[in-house]
């Protein structure tokens, strides 16, 4: 198999140069993805298995190494002595911020590695952010909504877009090379208010592995700012309907309209 | 999340384990979880990968491997929401229309007319984790709303809501609060993540006329107690 150093790998130590102390006290947000469809790995750290048998399409929090750099980073076929990425000699996990650490294709087809911080700003009320990230072995696409139109055009293997949306279910979304016909189908996702939803196109399309992945990352506000759910039942004058109501409602409830009255009074 | 995480645990105990493969170092850590829980296979919407049973790792597993939380999913899903159509409260002689709301463009939570109880429909929904929010008038245009008793609302009352697939999921109260306007607790109303609650909402406490508007919420918190076909 291959065995090469990436520069994907010296750009995540790049990243975060100076941040080398060992241990420093850090309250980064890290996961790593596996979005090489079909290939179950080990990702080792100087000799040592750190995540054994992981599972394409699926993600593994690596906070509890924020601010450290790992040496000898190999990610290898699950159970094999195949290096499919790495060794990368220094890796140095961010100290700070959220941040998504993605294996996967390059626009060529070779496993690498990306490292991509997720925005975690407010987001208005009923809203959600919508990010998309192309790490496949694919060319440059857009992203077309049901209706036809394009927000994020010519988006490349390793780069993302995003935009703040009125949160609900995105449904029918299709991507298409740049200026192209659509060539496949986005699933369904509900972004969530208050929620970065990130859609990760993975695997190969000439591999015929393409495919999407996502991640949420919820907390970030988007809640109604209010709940004004009553207006006047104002005293003068008009109070004779509620009186009247109120009236009705006794009589027709028996005593079950008493309750009524020693609320609401407002005077 | 949690249960995810503690299943993927185990997944990647069990086959670190396992004595058919078993190469090198075994960290205690392993040693203690059950060898005989199945591994789970994971939701294998992957057709490209079948669930396999992996080869031991080549090398030695870290101890720092048990450190992580195990690995979660990553495949897009979206489950069906059924949304609530109709909501009574006998002891409050309530039985309102529910319709779906979101919010307005200046940020408030949408509120239905006089009649009816909206359900926030970016929130969550009967079944699922997290709250369902139903909101409704204390008082519109002079006349009661739908929620006009809430405050009178006491723990152990049934709250019944009507779903669009028919079937009927029963709540029990279990706290009413008064919050100020600017005070609601967003971690218990406006989550999608946690036990299953109804939250009741509406305003209270004093009138202010200067804006026409109460300043406070009541709320009231329900949890399930059956679920009916």
């Amino acid at each position: 198999m291959i065995r090469k150093l990436f520069a994907a790998g010296a750009m995540v130590a790049a990243l975060v140069a100076g941040a080398s102390g060992a241990h420093a006290q850090s309250s980064a947000t890290v996961s790593l993805m596996h979005g090489i469809p079909g290939a179950t790995v080990d990702v080792v750290v100087d000799g040592e298995v750190v995540v054994p048998g992981f599972e394409p399409g699926t993600m593994q929090v690596i906070s509890a190494f924020a601010g450290q750099t790992l040496a000898n980073v190999e990610v290898r076929a699950a159970g094999t002595e195949d290096v499919v990425i790495g060794p990368i000699a220094e890796l140095a996990v961010p100290s700070s911020g959220n941040w998504t650490v993605i294996a996967h294709l390059d626009a060529a087809g070779t496993p690498t590695l990306t490292p991509f911080e997720n925005d975690t700003s407010v987001v208005a009320a009923g809203q959600g952010r919508l990010t998309v990230r192309h790490t496949a072995a694919a060319p440059a696409v857009d992203i077309l909504l049901a209706d036809g139109s394009r927000p994020f055009t010519n988006l490349s293997n390793p780069n993302e877009a995003a935009a703040d949306l009125p949160a609900g279910e995105i449904a029918g979304a299709q991507i298409a090379p740049t200026g192209g016909d659509p060539i496949a189908d986005v699933p369904a996702v509900d972004l969530a208010a208050g929620s970065n939803l990130i859609v990760y196109a993975v695997g190969s399309l000439e591999g015929d592995t393409f495919t999407f992945y996502t991640q949420e990352i919820t907390g970030l506000g988007g809640n109604p700012t209010a709940v004004n759910t009553g207006d006047a039942i104002d005293s003068s004058g008009t109070s004779l309907n509620l009186v009247l109501l109120i009236a009705a409602g006794m009589l027709a409830l028996g005593g079950g309209g008493l309750v009524l009255t020693g609320r609401r009074a407002h005077h | 999340m949690v249960v995810a995480g503690a299943v993927a645990c185990l997944a990647i105990a069990f086959r670190v384990a396992s004595p058919a493969t078993q190469s090198t170092v075994e960290p205690a850590v392993v040693s203690i979880l059950p060898s005989t829980i199945p591994p789970v296979s994971t939701t294998s919407a992957d057709a490209a990968t079948p669930p396999t049973t992996n080869p031991s790792p080549t090398l030695p597993v870290s101890p720092l491997a048990a450190e992580l939380p195990g690995p979660v999913s990553a495949l897009p899903t979206t489950e069906p929401v059924v949304a609530p159509v109709g909501l009574s409260i006998p002891a409050m002689d309530l039985r309102a229309p529910v319709r779906d709301i979101g919010v307005e463009p200046d940020g408030q939570l949408e509120i239905p007319d006089e009649t009816e109880v909206g359900w926030y429909r970016l929130g969550s929904s009967p079944g699922r984790p997290g709250a369902t929010v139903l909101a409704a008038h204390v008082s519109w245009n002079d006349t009661t709303g739908p929620f006009f008793r809430l405050g009178d609302l006491e723990p152990g009352a049934l709250v019944d809501v009507l779903l669009a697939d028919g079937t009927t999921r029963t709540y029990q109260v279990v706290e009413r609060a008064q919050y100020p306007k600017l005070g609601l607790p967003a971690e218990r109303i406006w989550t999608r993540e946690g036990d299953e609650v109804i939250v009741l909402i509406t305003c209270g406490g004093d009138f202010n006329r200067s804006i026409r508007r109460y300043t406070d919420n009541i709320v009231v918190y329900a949890v399930p107690v059956a679920s009916t076909p």
